[in-house]
């Protein structure tokens, strides 16, 4: 009661804020308990009467209600079976299917394979060729390179055996000898711009050098 | 505060009252129990329309496929939506429904006994 009175002040004293004009507001504002406040002082021993039940009508329900549930269990159970026939037919579609498919795709990959490998033989084979080529080439090169170098080889031993007959041996050795220690010469000399020798004091080769002034002289 | 006890979790089919002021609309839907009564379902499976309209008719709309689903997946029913299959034919008759029309016929029979009676004594008085 002393809520409700609160309420209406509160609200009249909203209305007379909000409009000049005191216009008389009606209102019901039912007041409700929190969940957390204890019993209201005049509900504190409040029982409450219980619903009369007509014995007649409550055995006549008992059996009814035992059926129902009886009924609605078994009705349950079928449309659980039911559900299960359908998954279960849906499941070996699915599997199906999947065969069918899983087929398609090894049919895919082994067209996919013959291409790739027709593909890969035609290359390997051209490959094939070209080192053969290669390698034929460069044998040709190589045999030709081994007859140059035994062509060179062929030229240098004849030169070295040309050059070979004016080898010393054990043999013309003493000749050599005789021969080189005959032919002194003497370098004891001066050569002017001209070229020309200036003899020194060696008479026997200063000779020899007029005589070889003399030919270039002439030349 | 206090905190309450959790209440045991599970699916259920009931009723979400989705009228105007004055005007009952419900919608027969799946949702947890724990839910509040007009939160978002998980499916909506019918619609009730509690007022009768010209043709005296309480129309329904059930969505019988999915409630059979649900009905194998073992989700309960309340008893409005329990009442309502049973009168669908989709379950067997709700117990209650019988009784109650035990006693609404009681009640017309009793109207009916009274008004005769009346009758009678109007007839009565009259003839005296």
């Amino acid at each position: 009661m002393a809520s409700s009175v609160r309420a209406i002040v509160g609200l009249s004293f909203r209305s007379s804020c909000l409009s000049r004009i005191n216009v008389p507001t009606v209102q019901s504002v039912r007041y409700r308990k929190p969940r957390w406040l204890p019993i209201a002082a005049s509900k504190e021993f409040y029982v409450r009467k219980p619903t009369p039940i007509d014995p007649e009508e409550h055995e006549e329900l008992e059996s009814r209600y035992k059926h129902y549930r009886a009924t609605v269990r078994g009705i349950r159970h079928y449309l659980r079976q039911e559900l299960s026939k359908k998954t279960v037919t849906t499941k070996e579609k699915q599997e199906l299917d999947e065969a069918a498919e899983f087929a398609w795709m090894e049919e895919e990959v082994k067209k996919w394979n013959q291409m790739l490998a027709t593909s890969r033989e035609q290359r390997q084979s051209e490959e094939e060729r070209q080192e053969e080529e290669r390698l034929q080439h460069v044998m040709q090169q190589k045999a030709e390179a081994r007859l140059q170098r035994s062509l060179e080889a062929e030229k240098i031993l004849q030169q070295n055996k040309a050059s070979a007959v004016n080898f010393v041996t054990t043999e013309n050795l003493e000749e050599e000898i005789e021969k080189m220690l005959d032919s002194r010469s003497d370098y004891n000399y001066a050569i002017t711009k001209t070229g020309d020798i200036l003899p020194g004091e060696n008479p026997a080769v200063s000779e020899k050098r007029d005589q070889q002034t003399v030919k270039k002289a002439n030349t | 505060m206090p905190r309450l006890p959790q209440r045991k979790s599970f699916d259920i089919i009931r009723l979400a009252l989705h009228g105007c002021t004055n005007r009952p609309f419900y919608h027969i839907v799946l949702t947890k129990n724990t839910r509040p009564r007009d939160a978002p379902p998980f499916e909506q499976l019918g619609t009730f329309d509690s007022m009768p309209n010209i043709h005296n008719e309480k129309l329904v709309s059930l969505d019988i496929e999915r409630i059979k689903y649900h009905l194998a997946n073992n989700v309960a029913l309340s008893k409005p939506v329990e009442k309502l299959l049973g009168l669908g034919g989709l379950l067997p008759v709700f117990p209650m429904s019988y009784t109650i029309a035990k006693r609404n016929r009681k009640k017309m029979e009793a109207a009916t006994n009274d008004t005769e009676e009346h009758l009678q004594e109007e007839d009565t008085e009259k003839s005296q």
